[in-house]
This record gives structure tokens, sequence and C-alpha cells, in this order.
């Protein structure tokens, strides 16, 4: 039961730039397929430059993502999924304004290399992936009117390496996820930029663990996360600077006997880690999934 | 026990510390300086200096005023032979913000209109020279906020 409530694994952006790497869903059950529903509002409350100064925000600036996430089994230990966002942004202040669309989108191989057959005590189960994210949503650098609100995405195609363990003992699990990343760099030729956009490698690590008793679930997960600064050649010709910043999620889900779960988390990324040139959200999120026995 | 304390310490030490500062008090660092010649652009041999008029907040859209002179006669406002142009970028991101307005006022006076930075932090002023879309010549001004 543990391994069908232990969700988390999916990573908050920093919110200045619409959507980030993210690890679409992964089956870590026996299960054949699943779909996820998963809304989140989420509400910028500071800045942190790259010297590690904080401005706190006094202007509202808030994102509501929705987002859509299945896997499937394709052979025995392979199994394949997407995800898929819409997002909505809303800022006050002095040049408010509001805008929707649709997100980076992101798919996913997995092969399940540490199969759990034996119930061994101490070898987790783990799940390898290779992803790729298509660079649906607009990027900051490609805003229409330079405001940034209708940036919905990192606005680079990308490959991701990754590996999902899970393991749980009677009433307590575990599980992490590490994966690294590597973004193309990409020609621009607006009103902002009019060259190249060199991003680098990126990559997170999430470790979390939970209580389970029985339908119900308590569980806790960090995820910390870093970028390779954006570089850009052209005009302007300009030097960026690594990005880095840490979720600290608190997760409550439940298991219907219908091979549902429903889940609500509160994530914080003012709390963990050494935040530096990012802006940093609370976000509480709902989610809903469905799965489908072999 | 001993990994209780072991995991308890990592969390510990990974908690972050929050470093604030009020961006009002920011404001006087951020004009062009009491040099008499703060940006200097050598296309034209002039100085530019700058001075805010309204300084640009998350609830309030900023306004300063630019003036050109020649750098042996800071008395003499000079309109540049080019077209003066000003961009706001922030570099540690890789993004401009919104466009600003530059209007004429007066000989080698410009009022820079609608300065607003989409997010807190430090960010360039970069005033340019321009021939059509050809960016002649470009100084720097960083900012931060």
């Amino acid at each position: 039961m543990a391994s069908q409530l232990c969700w988390g694994t999916t990573l908050k952006a920093a919110s200045c730039c619409g959507a980030g790497f993210t690890i679409p869903s992964i089956i870590t059950t026996d299960d054949k397929a699943q779909l996820a529903g998963i809304y989140t509002y989420s509400k910028v409350h500071a800045d942190v430059l790259p010297d590690g100064t904080w401005r706190e925000r006094n202007e509202d600036d808030h994102t509501q993502i929705f987002k859509l996430e299945g896997a499937h089994i394709i052979e025995d230990r392979w199994q394949a999924g997407l995800s898929l966002a819409f997002q909505k942004r809303e800022r006050s202040g002095a040049l408010s304004d509001t805008s929707s669309g649709l997100g980076d989108i992101t798919g996913q191989i997995g092969y399940e290399y540490l199969p759990d057959w034996n119930y061994n005590p101490f070898r987790p189960k783990g799940i390898g992936y290779l992803s790729l994210i298509a660079p649906t949503g607009r990027s900051i650098n490609e805003s229409e009117d330079g405001t940034g609100i209708d940036a919905r995405g990192r606005g680079f195609w990308g490959i991701g390496l990754g590996t999902v363990l899970t393991k749980s003992w009677r009433r307590w699990d575990a599980n992490a996820n590490v994966e690294i990343h590597h973004s193309f760099q990409k020609e621009v030729h607006n009103d902002q930029v009019n060259g190249t956009l060199k991003p680098g490698q990126g990559g997170s690590l999430a470790i979390g663990s939970g209580y389970n008793w029985k339908s119900i679930r308590l569980g806790g997960l960090i995820t910390w996360v870093y970028e390779d600064p954006v570089d850009v050649v052209g005009t302007p010709d300009s030097q960026g600077q690594l990005q880095r910043y840490a979720n600290g999620s608190l997760i409550m889900s439940y298991l219907f006997k219908t091979n549902a779960t429903a889940a609500l988390s509160y994530t914080d990324q003012t709390l963990f880690g050494s935040p530096s040139n990012t802006a940093l959200s609370k976000s509480i999120t709902l989610f809903f999934q469905q799965r489908w026995q072999r | 026990m001993k990994i209780f304390f072991l995991l308890l310490m990592t969390f510990l030490y990974s908690c972050a510390k929050p470093n604030y500062v009020d961006p009002a008090n920011l404001k006087e660092q951020n004009n062009s300086g009491q040099s008499s010649c703060p940006i200097y652009f050598e296309e034209e041999r002039l100085c530019l200096s700058m001075k805010w008029i309204t300084f640009p907040s998350e609830e309030t859209v900023g306004t300063f005023i630019m003036k050109f002179y020649a750098e042996d006669a800071p008395e003499i406002l000079v309109t540049p032979h080019y077209i003066p142009f000003v961009k706001l970028w922030m570099p540690s991101m890789g993004h401009g913000s919104s466009p600003v307005t530059v209007t004429k006022i007066a000989e080698g006076t410009y009022e820079v209109s609608e300065v607003y930075f989409i997010m807190l932090g430090e960010w360039e002023i970069r005033y340019q020279l321009k021939n059509n879309e050809d960016v002649i010549e470009e100084k720097i001004q960083n900012i931060t906020l």
C-alpha cells in the first residue's frame, strides 16, 4: 500500500519562469497503467538574488497549474509516460496582467532495473528513466510584451536521465529520486534578444519518507534543484548566474478501495537549501490518481 | 538513535537562512553618480547623466531624466546624432523587462518613462545609441532593486 500512496516526485519550478524540468508520472507499483489529474496553486513569496540576499514580494503573483500525467506499462518492466500542463498566471502591481496557455510537455521511458520480487528487507525497488522535455510553453525570453507574464516553460528542448527508488518497511516508507538533465541552446530573435540562449546542465535530488496508517499516508519530501546559468550570445551579450532552490513538501494522501489515490500537499520553497537567483513560492497541490491493475 | 541525529543534523544544516534587504534603502545607490561624466559615449564624445524622478517599485512605474552633454562643457546639453534608446536587462536570468518609452523634452534631454522591472533583483539599464535597428554604442549601468 505504501508505494501506492507514495506520491510526490514531481518537481516544482521557480515561479518566475513557468514550469521547469519535471519528472512525469512513473509507475512505482505493480499496476499496468495510471492517470493523474493535478491542480497546483502557487504564490511567489520572495526573490533571491545571486548574492543570496532576499527581497520580499508585496505584489500578488500567483499561478494555477492544471496537469494531466499518465503512464502505461509497454512491456514487462518497461513503461512510458507523458505529462501535459495548462497554466494560468495572474500578477497585480504596476503592470497587472493575466495570461494562460499550455506549458512544457514532458515524456519519459522507464525501466524497472531493480524489481522487488523477493521483498528483500534492504534493497529498494528501482526504476530508471530517460525523459524528454518539449518547449511548448513560451519561455521568459520569448515573452511577447517583455513582462514575462506569458512565460509558461523553460523554453529549451531537454533530455534527462534519472532514477526513482522506493522502499517500505511495515508502516514506514521512503523514496528518492535523482536526475540530471541537459538543455539545448536555442536561437531567439525578438525585441528582447537577438542571438543564442545557451543553457547548460541541471539536476535534482528528492528524498522523502512517509508513515502509513490504514488507508492514510502522511509524508514529507525535500527536493534540491540546480540549473546551470543561461548565457546570451548576441544582442545583448550577457553572462547568466546559476539557479538553486529547494522544495519542502508535506503530503497527506488517501488510498481508495477502487485503486485510486487522492492527495493534498503543501510545498514551501523558503524553508530549505541555500537558494540563489530564483523566485521562491509557496504552493498547495490537489492530486487524484487512478490506477489499473495488470 | 545515531541515524536519527545524523538525519536531524542534515536537515537542520540544510534549512534556508533568509537575508532580507528592503529595496527602499537602495534608491540613492541607483542614480548615475556624482562624477562629471558618469557615462561616456566615445562615438559621439558625449557624457550622459541620469536622475530618477519616480523610482520604480512593485506598485509604481518609474521615470527618469537622462541628459547628454559635451565632456568639456557640461552646461551645454547636446542632442546625439544617433537615436537614444534604453533597454532593461536582468543578466543573472538572461531576460529583459517591459519596454520603456523615451521622449525628447528639450535639447539633449530625454524623459524615460514606463520603467518597470518585472521582478526584484540585479538589473542593468542599457543606454544605447541606435541607427535604425543597429546599436552603434551601448553603456551599462547596474541597478539593484
